[in-house]
């Protein structure tokens, strides 16, 4: 009775009446309040997309999502099918560095920054496998924020350097042994006189005195090297001090070569060799017998005067043993030195060569006794190919130059062993690049209308070209050595090459996205979409287009 | 004596005010209760003609009103003090005014003729039950189902509504009402930087049973069943084209609430029209639609983008309005 006098009389329905308007504010605020109360979606719903940069794996491309510190996997499934999987990092994603076969990414992660509670998350070093299905393989926490990551090409360590912080010791590094995903890190600070690490080089297993093989980690810094056993590396590193030049400057490490050697009946001997940036001494390291207990070898120090400025060195065998040879642009000539006993022969060339590799194995007409190797030079339009079987018996002799239409920055080996004679040569000026074949001793000039960026296959079966933000790309089919031409809808940031899931064949994968204004990478946008081909048999009428990838995969 | 006076009409507005709030239908039928007045020898003389039917509200006289000091018979029931006043300011007929049709149960499938007065006077509805009405509503449903973070920072999906319903079946204060809805639900957010935008057009038949607590308050249940047309919009930045999809899905929803009518309860035998404001609380289906986003625009060959299934499901609050006729 009360409640259906309250609600029909009249009294109370009348007396509090509300007016039009203050009828239809109530319905307002009531929706409001209902609305309130209703679940928030996921925050990283709000995130922005920030592109980060794009890596090219065996299998798949990882993306770095910035703002949800994830990767992002992208995968061919089958043909013209694109898959995108997302895997959580870490926060703070600073860096991602594939290894040399591209079958793992390692990421660095800074963890939350500043650290103030227990459960923040802590610096991290990541691994991910690149096949064509990522995953993480293996996590390691570390101390500090890292910024420097490098890769052994064999896979089995990695160290990460450059700490960040108030106070930070510049010399430690941190020591990932890959093989063996449940060891943690190892720091390790090396003993420079004032540099800082700048590069690292993974050495093979070089042979000590007592016959057993060491791998080493050799750390350049600004004016030092440490060298670390890597089958000991608690062990304290040897620090090798360089020169200083002959203008009294501190000498600084520009390259590091190593030499394993086995001479027959004559004592073993490993070798390092260092050139410097400033001055035109080698220096020559021999692993030696060790002078102190806990280290496995001493290192035997020489220092070799090449007459100027080297562009280059390599351990080369020649008709008369191992040689460090060391190129002299500004003299047109390379010097052979004997590390063994420092005796050095000189070879006078017609071009002034910078650059050297060698390509005994992959040669027409491989020799007997000695390597053969490819010369070629920034500063002239020539290549030649240097017999060093013949080069201290004939010099003069020992090499067949060509020239070519311009000048080569940089010779890119082609993976795998089908096509491995196969040698890229790109130009100075960046219109132009090459395809030398060794046993023919053939080029195939390619020419560009603009820049242009060149990417490998991984299965070393072709070559993609592709002017930056360009609206085509090209396929250099090794087999054939023919360009095809095509056209996407789209600009392209970068192209990649990826075995598909099925195994069915390769797909490449164009990556279209628009970048940030006053963004100086390339790479970084707002959005990111992909065009699908066939990697074998491009062709611009049979592509699929994939948008809005960002939102894919959550 | 003034002050007197004014007591007794002061007592005898406040008695007939909460008479009526005890029983609304009382005092808004009370003419129909009224016999017919025998000639009294200290009425005034009047003319025996027909008059037009009266007011049955007391508190609109149509002659002047007498004063409690002329000692006028009363017409009403003695002792009826909320007919007291009313009586006092009607003017007596000399002949009885003709009587007034008395209403019916209701003119539905359920109406098998005349109900009785005595069952009418008792739930005093009047003629309110009965009646066609046009609906506006508001509604918020709160998306429990998967799929919809895309369209909305809130798991919530506003939506405005017209429909119409119109009472088929009376049978006292129970009315069951059948009509049909069609409600416009929309929701855009931004997703990552893209813009989405969510359309939903549904299309019910709302059947509906009503129970009328009093004039001014019903209960209702009701179930909408039909379709509803889903169309969703992204902005595809990287190409620079918007995106769109269409679905067609199955819709129902089952909710109960109560109504309010917020116009005058009185000449409820009347046919008036009047307006309603319901509340009303339940549960809304679709039928789950993958929504998957193309340009003709877009690159050939473009896939579509899709954010997977989309279930729009979940609790939901109404608030309506109506006009009745």
């Amino acid at each position: 009775m009360k409640f259906r006098k309250f609600l029909g009389g009249k009294g109370v329905m009348k007396i509090n009446r509300p007016s039009g308007a203050f009828r239809a504010k109530s319905v307002a605020v009531l929706s409001l309040a209902l609305g309130s109360v209703a679940c928030e979606r996921d925050p990283e719903w709000e995130l922005p997309f920030v592109r980060g940069e794009a890596v090219g794996l065996q299998g798949s491309v990882a993306v770095i999502d910035e703002e949800r510190d994830e990767l992002m996997m992208l995968t061919s499934p089958s043909k013209h099918q694109l898959s995108v999987d997302r895997l959580r990092i870490g926060r703070n994603i600073v860096r991602a560095v594939p290894s040399q076969d591209r079958e793992l990414l390692l990421v660095l992660s800074r963890g939350v920054v500043p650290r103030l509670q227990r459960d923040d998350e802590r610096p991290m070093l990541t691994v991910v496998s690149g096949g064509t299905e990522p995953r993480i393989l293996s996590r390691y926490q570390l101390d500090d924020p890292l910024r420097g990551l490098a890769v052994d090409p064999d896979n089995e360590w990695a160290v990460a350097y450059e700490a960040e912080g108030a106070v930070i010791n510049v010399n430690e590094l941190m020591l990932v042994h890959l093989a063996e995903p449940e060891a943690d890190p190892i720091p390790i600070t090396i003993q420079s006189s004032g540099g800082t690490p700048r590069r690292f080089t993974f050495t093979s297993p070089l042979t000590t005195p007592a016959g057993d093989a060491h791998r080493l980690l050799i750390v350049e810094t600004e004016r030092d090297l440490s060298i670390i056993d890597l089958a000991n590396p608690t062990a304290r590193e040897v620090n090798v001090p360089l020169p200083s030049t002959a203008r009294s400057e501190l000498a600084t490490p520009a390259q590091v070569v190593f030499h394993d050697d086995l001479p027959g009946d004559e004592e073993v001997a490993s070798y390092l060799a260092v050139r410097l940036g400033n001055d035109s001494s080698v220096v020559t390291l021999r692993l030696g017998p060790p002078d102190r207990g806990e280290q496995a070898f001493s290192l035997v120090y020489n220092i070799l005067d090449a007459g100027a400025l080297p562009s280059k060195i390599e351990f080369v065998q020649t008709d008369r043993g191992l040689r460090l040879a060391a190129l002299v642009p500004a003299r047109r000539e390379a010097v052979l030195f004997d590390p063994a006993t420092s005796k050095s022969e000189r070879v006078q060339f017609e071009q002034p060569y910078t650059g050297l590799a060698r390509v005994t194995g992959v040669v027409a007409d491989r020799p007997q006794v000695g390597d053969v190797a490819l010369l070629y030079s920034e500063t002239a339009p020539s290549i030649a190919f240097w017999r060093l079987g013949e080069a201290s018996s004939t010099p003069y002799a020992s090499f067949d130059d060509y020239p070519v239409e311009s000048r080569v920055g940089q010779v890119i080996d082609v993976p795998g062993e089908e096509f491995a004679h196969l040698k890229l040569l790109t130009a100075v000026s960046g219109n132009e690049f090459f395809l030398l074949d060794l046993r023919s001793r053939l080029s195939h000039p390619m020419r560009a209308l603009g820049g242009f960026a060149l990417r490998l296959a991984p299965d070393g079966q072709r070559a993609w070209a592709f002017p930056s933000h360009g609206m085509e790309l090209a396929q250099l089919n090794f087999a054939d050595k023919h360009p095809a031409t095509v056209a996407v809808e789209r600009p392209v940031l970068d192209v990649f090459d990826i075995a598909r899931r099925d195994g069915s064949g390769r797909s490449l994968l164009a990556l279209h996205g628009r970048a940030i204004a006053n963004v100086p990478e390339a790479s970084w946008g707002t959005d990111l979409g992909a065009t699908l081909f066939d990697a074998q048999e491009p062709d611009s009428a049979d592509t699929r287009f994939f948008s809005g990838l960002m939102l894919e995969g959550w | 004596m003034t002050h007197f006076v004014r007591s007794v009409r002061s007592g005898v507005t406040v008695a007939a005010l909460l008479l009526t709030m005890v029983a609304p239908g009382l005092a808004a039928d009370a003419p129909d209760v009224t016999a017919p007045v025998p000639p009294q020898d200290a009425a005034p003389e009047t003319p025996a003609v027909e008059t037009p039917p009266v007011s049955p509200t007391a508190a609109e006289p149509t002659a002047p009103a007498a004063t409690v000091e002329d000692s006028t018979p009363t017409v009403g029931a003695p002792g009826n003090a909320a007919s007291g006043p009313i009586t006092l300011e009607a003017p007596v007929p000399a002949v009885a005014p003709p009587q007034r049709p008395r209403p019916t149960a209701g003119a539905g499938v359920l109406d098998t003729g005349p109900a009785p007065v005595r069952d009418e006077r008792d739930a005093g509805l009047g003629d309110n039950q009965r009646h066609v009405a046009l609906v506006a509503s508001v509604r918020t449903v709160f998306v429990l189902g998967s799929g919809f973070e895309p369209y909305a920072e809130r798991a919530v999906l506003p939506s405005f509504g017209l429909g119409a319903s119109a009472a088929v079946a009376v049978d006292g204060p129970f009315v069951f009402a059948l009509g049909g809805d069609w409600e416009v639900a929309g929701s855009n957010s931004n997703v990552r930087g893209a813009e989405t935008t969510l359309v939903l057009h549904r299309f019910t038949v709302v059947p509906q049973a009503r129970y009328h607590f009093s004039r001014r308050i019903a209960g209702f249940g009701r179930v909408g069943i039909g379709a509803g047309y889903l169309r969703g919009q992204l902005e595809d930045q990287a190409v620079g084209v918007e995106r769109s999809d269409d679905a067609m899905v199955v819709s129902a929803d089952a909710g109960a609430g109560v109504t309010v009518q917020l116009t005058s309860t009185r000449h409820s035998e009347r046919k008036a029209i009047r307006f309603w404001l319901s509340a009303e609380g339940g549960y809304a289906w679709n039928d789950d639609a993958e929504l998957a986003f193309e340009s003709d625009d877009a690159p050939q060959r473009s896939a579509a983008i899709s954010f997977g299934e989309l279930s729009l499901q979940g609790p939901f609050a109404r608030l309506s309005a109506a006009l009745t006729f």
